[in-house]
């Protein structure tokens, strides 16, 4: 799972990626991911929106992707975090 | 044409004759419109006769119409979609006989599946090897079904 | 349990080589996704939310105890040391890197292990009742038969690109079925006939998702030479004619519907008549060679136990609470059949780390014969304890926390993972599964409500079988935001039916109140303690608890 950045690279954090004023031109770079890539794979877009300095999701899916599983992930037995 | 045909990589002796082009002896392959047209003009020329046939019709109608042509392609429209193969199962255990090719969207990782269904012959997907095509046929020296019993062979 | 001969062994391992071939074809491009997709699929490999998901095969449930130390091992090894049990008894890893998924293929084939045809529209694992071998109701042991079905079921080289998957259960049990056969693309029920021969009922078409359907019976008997004969007639009429254009009409069950099971049967008989008579028929001694599998371990002979066994029960101390819950009656006289929960409140159901899974091997060993059982309601059973040791293994299963003694309980939910792990769902279900936990953590109380199953989807495709659940809840996406529908009155088992929509959908906040609020409407309203919420339902319907739910 990664973002992409201004620089083109796949970065994991979503405070490192490429924003885009609106949809057309996010449309666009999209279609040049989907050409050049072959690793990575379903590349996508989503609306975000800047919330107290930060960029967060609008969806409740993307929220999740972009800080991973809401449940604490301890392990089964309770001996600590995953 | 490369095709693979009894495991081998061989020129296609068969040419596709198209719905508009004329007529013509020599070994050609027909769509099934085309056949159910022209089925008494087809017959009576020289040469071999083979049937292009979507996979969406039954066998047991295709053994009715296409009991004694040459050659019987059944098209994989996208790889997933796996009607072809008990088609081809079917036309065996009717008793035909003739060529039984796979055309369409056929992966290597397929071929093993489509040769104890029945196929004998092969197009491969576009942009795809043929000589990796063929090593899909020994991905497996060993099948569950022949365990159990001997399965129908591919020639019945 | 079924030892791989030679055979099956050399299968397992050019599996595993193909699969690293066509990675490695991924990875280097020939290959796109979209060629890739249905390949990794048959090798069980999902793309989920975070990471990629590999579900291994556990074929009909029945895990010997080397083989869960090889899980945890994996689990420990590549991924984040823990594995996840379904709802169709396989396992789950959760965070495998894909470079290194045909190692993990290789150290599954070392223990007769694999993740084949556990994904993909082709035919899955089969599975069976939790009991078999030991439940007191049985026939006759499914297991055999299920062997013989996952064995002509595996890369048979016709039903490989079915319209849809296809999923098969059995139950040997005439009482009650705990495989939830009716709920299954083919149930199938040993029977008896007139003369004591076993052969098989079958049922088409169940199946619970968009379109939830129970079963409908295509063939009351059916003689037991002719199980894959008649099989192959079914998947043969459904890899023709079923849908193919949306995927969401693509099973079996849509086809059975369309045409009517009559004409659906027809259908299969008159392919049937082509093959039955073919080397497909399954011979007797075919049917002894697979019993030899199975065959009973060697029990001691032991005096029945079941009044010490209901005397334990009848303390009111955790362990006789788990007692009364968790053990369960076997057919040997002194032994029981022990239902460990995996639903303790810390972590989602069906989660079990690599250091419990090591210590449940070791367990299965001195308590037992070296197997276990994994449940389709996400739980595990130790299926021959010594009922003398029932005290010993308890005070075990309290230190690994695997002791909840609320087995058919309220808490005992099957929950699948939900829109925290999964990409199809639409709304989190886990968490609301540990609120639920969480607060209804009495003992006494859930089991005076009784004999009850909760079951969480995320979303509408029903992996944590809400419509059968006798309390469903389904995730749903309002707007943008995270909703819940709550059902009621499903069952899984010989009286199948689905649960109906009691009213509007609630809130995250709202909906463990709703359930509370559901709940107590069943005890305001049941004649006595012992009539189940089900019975309860059943008999005064959705309107009083629709009216106890919303009211203001």
């Amino acid at each position: 799972m990664a973002y992409l950045d201004t620089q083109g690279a796949w970065v994991k954090s979503i405070a490192d990626a490429n924003v885009f004023a609106e949809s057309g031109a996010a449309e666009q770079r999209l279609a040049e991911v989907r050409k050049a890539e072959s690793t990575i794979t379903e590349p996508y877009v989503f609306p975000a929106e800047m919330t107290g300095g930060q960029l967060t999701p609008i969806s409740a899916r993307e929220k999740l992707r972009a800080v991973g599983p809401s449940t604490r992930l301890r392990r089964p037995d309770g001996s600590g975090a995953l | 044409m490369s095709i693979i045909r009894n495991r081998s990589i061989v020129e296609d002796d068969f040419r596709v004759l198209a719905d508009q082009d004329p007529l013509t002896d020599g070994d050609v392959i027909v769509s099934l419109e085309r056949f159910r047209e022209q089925r008494d003009a087809l017959a009576s020329r020289q040469g071999r006769l083979g049937v292009q046939v979507p996979n969406d019709i039954l066998a047991e109608d295709l053994l009715a119409e296409l009991g004694s042509v040459d050659l019987i392609a059944i098209d994989f429209p996208i790889y997933r979609d796996g009607r072809g193969f008990s088609i081809a199962r079917l036309l065996r255990r009717g008793g035909f006989t003739g060529e039984v090719r796979a055309t369409g969207n056929v992966l290597r990782d397929q071929i093993a599946f489509m040769e104890r269904c029945g196929f004998d012959a092969y197009e491969i997907a576009e942009g795809k090897s043929l000589e990796g095509a063929l090593e899909g046929f020994d991905d497996f020296s060993v099948t569950y079904q022949d365990a159990i019993g001997p399965r129908t062979s591919p020639r019945g | 349990m079924y030892k791989y001969s030679e055979y099956d062994s050399t299968l397992v391992r050019e599996r595993a080589e193909q699969f690293r071939d066509q990675i490695g074809r991924r990875l280097s491009g020939e290959l796109t996704e979209d060629e890739f997709k249905p390949l990794r699929l048959q090798n069980g490999l999902y793309l989920q939310l975070h990471a990629y998901m590999l579900r291994v095969a556990i074929p009909y449930g029945l895990l010997a105890a080397h083989q869960l130390r090889k899980l945890a091992h994996i689990a420990r090894t590549y991924d984040r040391g823990y594995g996840h049990f379904t709802t169709r008894q396989n396992i789950q890893f959760n965070w495998p890197e894909l470079e290194q998924v045909p190692t993990i293929l290789d150290e599954l084939a070392e223990v007769e292990m694999h993740a084949i045809q556990t994904s993909g529209n082709c035919i899955r694992n089969t599975t069976t009742d939790h009991l078999a071998g030991v439940a007191r109701d049985e026939i006759a042991d499914p297991r055999p038969y299920c062997e013989m079905v996952r064995q002509w079921s595996t890369f048979h080289p016709e039903f490989a690109f079915l319209p849809r998957k296809f999923k098969i259960a059995f139950t040997g049990s005439a009482d009650s079925d705990r495989a939830a056969i009716r709920l299954h693309d083919i149930g199938i029920q040993l029977v008896e006939d007139a003369n004591g021969e076993l052969g098989f009922r079958i049922f088409v078409g169940g199946g619970m998702g968009r379109t939830p359907k129970v079963g409908k019976l295509v063939r009351d008997f059916l003689p037991r030479q002719h199980l894959i004969s008649y099989l192959e007639a079914i998947l043969r009429v459904y890899n023709q004619r079923g849908r193919r254009d949306n995927i969401y009409k693509a099973r079996i069950k849509i086809l059975v519907d369309a045409l009517g099971v009559e004409e659906f049967g027809a259908l299969v008989e008159k392919e049937w008549e082509e093959i039955r008579e073919s080397s497909l028929q399954v011979t007797e001694s075919e049917i002894e060679r697979m019993k030899s599998f199975f065959t009973p371990p060697p029990y001691e002979t032991l005096p029945d136990a079941s009044d010490d066994v209901a005397a334990l029960q009848a303390t009111e101390t955790p362990l006789g609470q788990w007692a009364r819950n968790n053990v369960l009656p076997h057919k040997k006289d002194g032994y029981s059949a022990v239902v460990l929960s995996l639903k303790s409140y810390a972590s989602p159901a069906g989660d079990l780390s690599d250091k419990q899974m090591d210590a449940v091997a070791e367990l299965s060993e001195r308590y037992g014969f070296g197997e276990l059982i994994v449940t389709h309601t996400q739980d595990l059973v130790l299926p021959d304890v010594r009922s003398d040791a029932l005290e010993a293994l308890h005070a075990e299963l309290v230190d690994l926390d695997i002791a909840t003694p609320n087995h058919n309980r309220l808490t005992d939910l099957i929950c699948c993972p939900g829109l925290d792990f999964c990409n199809l769902a639409n709304a989190r279900s886990i968490p609301v599964a540990q609120e639920i936990r969480q607060r209804f953590d009495d003992i006494d109380y859930l089991d005076d409500l009784g004999e009850l199953s909760l079951k969480i989807s995320g979303c509408i495709n029903a992996c944590g079988h809400h419509h059968v659940g006798t309390i469903g809840i389904l995730g749903i996406d309002k707007r943008g935001e995270e909703a819940y529908q709550l059902m009621l009155g499903g069952s899984a088992g010989h009286d199948a039916s689905l649960g109906k929509v009691l009213g509007q959908a609630f809130t995250r906040e709202e909906i463990v109140p709703a359930l509370e609020r559901a709940l107590k409407t069943y005890v305001d309203l049941r004649e006595s303690p012992e009539e189940t919420f089900i019975q309860t339902f059943r008999r005064v319907g959705d309107k009083p608890f629709r009216e106890g739910v919303y009211a203001e």
